[in-house]
């Protein structure tokens, strides 16, 4: 059996080839993640080991600085090293620096030097290697840092970088002051550090002599866990690998399925044969599946050599888009999970052949004697496992109780609705096909492809599935977007928006402000400032406003009860804050920021403006309570009848700033959906990968029709058909299938889209917006791909020896 | 190439010095050895010999459906040999008929789309005369809404003859046409083909390795290991039989 097996399997050379690329594709990507994420982890943990390579032992204290007498006590060196020094460049602007931080730090010899010394007095600074790539300053120049306080002008007297000829240690940027400056900028004061780094003792040594409030940790534990936190980064593209195997894996799952029914269906005749010779039913059902897992593993053995391969490009490519700044780790080789992926290959085959297994074991071994038919088979068992499948799936989707549950629905649904299309193929085919009835090849295709309902049906189920994720996507972006807008468009008044960050430092002061306020075209305007607090023994932040009359306005805030018009010892909060912590009207809330706690009456609740939605504390009391009251977000709404590009560039010559700009709200909230388009994109770049296999699919389906219907092909050109019109004929049926799963993508993807936009209702996005556009590329590309797929096929057909095809001898 | 073109002569197709071989060195086989024949317009000829004689691939070359290796083969006036596929291909679909053994017919088509597939093919349209004329010869009036699937075999290679009909071709091969059928079925096709030479003043080339078949026909011309052996006129099934022993 086993020899017949592997006869069978090598005669069907092509046939094999074509499913166990869909196999490839999956484990390629599966195995591509796992050497992507365990080469690039190791590549981190490197580059920190090295960045901490000098530091036995910290002492940091949470939240606070380290004061200069823990340096004397433990004879260690004082560290400031912060958040939020930004060098301004030769083009006026401050660079930017992604997720990695822009570190200010007191000069105490790090690094190597590559140019001239390090500061000596408190107007010289020295920057790493990175920072001055980064903004194009040179050793010499005057130039100017933003940090916390206010912009300062400095002269560059050295650049430095680090052992193996890094510019960075991990993408960060760097400017090192004298200590007494970097103490000031940096911490607020000086005589104080952000840390103490010291050497030759041990953890517990420094603890007894120090004493308690104070965090020591060993420089390895430093080490991986800032490690850690840059990973984070890239554990996200590793699991958008996996989600693209995921899919990879779903989809060439259909694809074996398909391959394996019609292998099965075309050995009807040598099936029946080893009945009638007296295999058993079991014989056959092994015998397939061995095939199944001989081509699984094969396959699966491919994938994980390509994506090695694969894994290995793309952690060079990333690290090189890290300009230099992480020396890439050997290739590393993750064996569980390898392993792992050599599994999953294997089995998604074998499991995908079990169906035309069973189907195998079910030929009469009367077939064998007669002349096998395609006879259209009842589908009422079908019809029924199906919609039982997509009513479950589509219950579990529209529960949306959790990410696993929406996961399996989407699954199920998929499944059912795959199960479902051999009832429709037939009649939408033939509704498609109205458009190439005219000419007569277009008319066989036509035929031709609502002949086999199952076949078109489970070949186009595969395109389906990639169309319908991305249109699903594409419309709960659309959704999204759509929702931003109304809110933002709804609630906000303002015509122009300034946004920083109080973290680290892009502030608007005072003076600033009040120049703009006092610009002739501005109507309203008001600034913010955030700080993090803990409202009756829990965590907020809570807001302020230097006018909160023009806030209420801007953002259109209305009174449920109470009064919005706050003075000193009120706070007022929003229905669904209210609601949240169980606040009324009149209560008094506990409020404790960082220089002061306090009591303070609900004087006010507003109605959700789904934009700024908060506890909001008079002006007056930020004054005595918040770390610092720096405004970092204001509103302006011009006076109306005047030019608002024209306020803007006013604001903007007011505010004359490397970092802060004003924007219009339209801007802001294209930048908002920037971040949507990103999502977007990502999704997309999985349409391709499904389409890709679906491609593959719908070439398997038509090579195999064209090797069965020879006779037909032979007979239509002996009557005179021409090459070209066999070509036509071919790529007609390609077109409609692929059309057709194209087609119940949109469908599928669109209702579930829409599903998910529903369940997002009570988290404020509330609009349905569906991706026309969108949804027509798609639908265009679904109809490039049935071309494409129909090439190699068609050239096959019209290549046929037509004496071969219709001779009976 | 037109339709006069080969109509001028009372030829409607011949071989000359017609050699046919497959393969290379040791597997070389050589099917056809020097065959020259002439296809009389308004005649019925069947070429008969055992198997592997070289009778189907004789008609194969006269259809311009083979390559021959050596010599000419002309339908009407025309020389096959040399044409483009695409020539060839309009050849076959404007002057050329088929009836095949195993009927092959589409099974997506009707049975009337089936008659209409050639017509259909070149974008031309059926002279309704004609059709109906031809359908009430071939007694299929009341099944031409029906699949293959639904038809007896003798239905269906009716059906096969009356779509060779249908374009009114200069001549008409059918290989085998009663093979596949039981002797009532394959005397019905066998009548129908006779009518269409009597009647219709059609050309048919059949071949066969049925006596009875034969005897339908006006010649009989005899193949064996690739030769032409001898011919028959006017046979019947004794005659025929008498000559293969």
């Amino acid at each position: 059996m086993l020899n017949a097996t592997l006869k069978s399997l090598l005669s069907r050379k092509l046939r094999l080839l074509l499913s166990g690329t869909a196999v490839i594709l999956a484990v390629l990507f599966m195995a591509g993640a796992l050497v992507l994420n365990a080469t690039l982890q190791r590549s981190f943990d490197n580059a920190y080991q090295g960045a901490y390579s000098g530091v036995d032992i910290q002492v940091t204290k949470p939240d606070d600085v380290v004061e200069q007498s823990i340096v004397d006590k433990t004879r260690g060196t004082g560290v400031v090293s912060v958040n939020g020094a930004r060098l301004i460049g030769e083009n006026g602007k401050v660079a930017p620096n992604g997720r990695a931080p822009r570190l200010g730090v007191n000069w105490r010899g790090q690094g190597e030097l590559r140019e001239g010394r390090g500061p000596e007095n408190d107007d010289e600074i020295a920057i790493n290697a990175f920072t001055a790539k980064k903004t194009g300053v040179h050793v010499g120049e005057r130039v100017d840092v933003l940090t916390k306080a206010p912009r300062q002008t400095f002269t560059l007297v050295g650049i430095y970088g680090y052992s193996d000829n890094r510019d960075s240690l991990a993408g960060e940027q760097e400017v090192a002051f004298t200590e007494p400056v970097a103490q000031r900028l940096m911490l607020g004061q000086t005589g104080v550090f952000s840390a103490v780094d010291v050497t030759g003792t041990t953890v517990d040594a420094v603890k007894q002599e120090i004493g308690p409030g104070y965090q020591v940790q060993t420089g390895k534990k430093l080490a991986e866990q800032a490690a850690a936190d840059q990973k984070g980064f890239f554990t996200v593209m590793t699991n958008i690998l996996l989600g693209f195997a995921g899919v990879a894996v779903f989809v060439g799952a259909f694809l074996i399925l398909n391959t394996f029914s019609i292998i099965v269906a075309q050995r009807t005749r040598e099936l029946a044969l080893m009945r009638a010779l007296g295999g058993t039913r079991r014989q056959l059902v092994t015998s397939v599946l061995l095939e199944a897992a001989l081509v699984g593993f094969v396959a699966a053995l491919i994938g994980v050599g390509l994506g090695i391969g694969v894994g290995d490009l793309v952690a060079r490519v990333l690290i090189g888009q890290a300009d230099g700044t992480l020396p890439i780790a050997p290739l590393q080789f993750p064996v569980a999970g390898l392993l792992g992926c050599l599994f999953i290959g294997t089995a998604t085959t074998v499991v995908a052949a079990v169906f035309p297994a069973l189907r195998a074991s079910r030929v009469a071994p009367i077939a064998a004697m007669r002349e096998t038919a395609d006879q259209p088979k009842p589908m009422i068992r079908l019809a029924i496992v199906g919609g039982v499948l997509t009513a479950v799936g589509t219950g579990l989707v529209l529960s949306m109780a959790n990410p696993t549950q929406l996961l399996i629905g989407v699954l199920c649904a998929f499944a059912g609705v795959a199960l479902l299309t051999p009832l429709i193929a037939g009649p939408v085919v033939t509704v498609l096909g109205r458009v190439v009835k005219r000419s007569v090849a277009g008319d066989l295709g036509r035929r031709n492809s609502a002949r086999n309902p199952r076949r078109t049906a489970i070949t186009a189920a595969a395109l389906m599935i990639g169309v319908a994720l991305v249109t699903a996507g594409s419309t709960i972006t659309a959704s999204i977007k759509a929702s931003l807008a109304e809110a933002i468009g709804g609630s906000l008044t303002a015509d122009l928006a300034v946004f920083g960050d109080t973290d680290d430092g892009t502030t608007i002061d005072a003076q600033r402000l009040a120049r703009i306020r006092a610009i002739q075209t501005v109507d309203l305007m008001a600034g913010s400032v955030n700080a993090q607090a803990t409202v009756d023994g829990k965590e907020a932040f809570v807001e302020t406003w230097d006018d909160n009359g023009a806030a209420n306005l801007l953002m259109s805030r209305h009174a449920l009860q109470g009064t919005l018009d706050i003075v000193s010892g009120q706070v007022m909060l929003s229905q669904s804050e209210a609601k949240d912590r169980n606040i009324r009207l009149g209560d008094r809330l506990r409020i404790t920021l960082p220089r002061g706690a306090g009591d303070y009456t609900v004087a006010g609740i507003y109605a959700d403006t789904r934009i700024d939605d908060g506890i909001i504390m008079a002006w007056a009391d930020a004054q005595k309570t918040f770390p610092r009251v720096l405004v970092s977000a204001a509103f302006i709404k011009v006076q109306s009848g005047r030019s608002v590009a024209d306020t803007q560039r006013q604001v903007n010559q007011v505010l004359d700033d490397p970092e802060l700009a004003a924007q219009t709200v339209q801007q802001a909230i294209d930048e908002l959906d920037g971040i949507f388009d990103l999502i977007l994109n990502v999704v997309q770049a999985l349409l391709a990968v499904a389409m890709i296999i679906a491609v593959l699919g719908i070439v398997n389906t038509l090579v195999l029709s064209v090797l069965e219907r020879t006779r037909e092909l032979g007979l239509l050109r002996a009557v005179g058909l021409r090459r070209s019109q066999l070509l036509q004929m071919i790529t007609v049926e390609s077109v409609l299938i692929s059309l057709f799963g194209a087609i119940l993508g949109l469908v599928v993807g669109g209702l579930l889209g829409a599903a998910v936009t529903r369940g997002l209702r009570n988290e404020g996005f509330d609009q349905l917006a569906m991706p026309w556009t969108q949804m027509a590329v798609y639908l265009v590309a679904a109809a490039l791909v049935g071309v494409l797929a129909a090439i190699a096929p068609a050239i096959r057909g019209a290549r046929l020896n037509m004496l071969a095809a219709i001779a009976y001898e | 190439m037109t339709a006069t073109a080969l109509r001028t002569t009372a030829v409607a197709a011949s071989a000359h010095d017609v050699w046919k071989t497959y393969g290379d060195g040791e597997a070389r086989v050589t099917a056809l050895h020097g065959v020259t024949l002439d296809i009389n317009r308004h005649t019925f000829t069947a070429i008969m010999g055992p198997s592997g004689s070289g009778k189907s691939t004789l008609m194969h070359c006269l259809a311009g459906l083979d390559s021959v290796t050596r010599g000419t083969v002309k339908l009407g006036d025309t020389p096959v040999t040399g044409l483009t596929d695409n020539r060839l291909t309009m050849l076959r679909r404007d002057h050329v008929g088929f009836i095949f053994q195993q009927f092959n017919l589409l099974p997506t088509l009707t049975a009337e789309e089936n008659i209409l597939l050639p017509l259909a093919i070149a974008g031309r349209k059926a002279d309704p005369h004609w059709f109906n004329q031809v359908i009430d010869t071939v007694g299929l009036r009341d099944r031409l809404k029906h699949r293959p699937s639904q038809l007896s075999g003798g239905q269906q290679q009716r059906v096969a003859c009356a779509r060779a009909l249908i374009t009114k071709p200069d001549i008409i091969f059918a290989d085998e046409p009663t093979g596949n059928l039981d002797s009532r079925a394959g005397a019905d096709v066998l009548g129908f083909l006779r009518r269409s030479v009597t009647d219709f003043q059609q050309t048919i080339v059949m071949v066969t390795h049925d006596p009875v078949a034969a005897s339908y026909a006006d010649r009989v011309v005899f193949l064996a290991d690739g030769r032409l052996a001898s011919e028959l006129q006017n046979p019947t099934a004794e005659s025929v039989l008498e000559r293969l022993k």
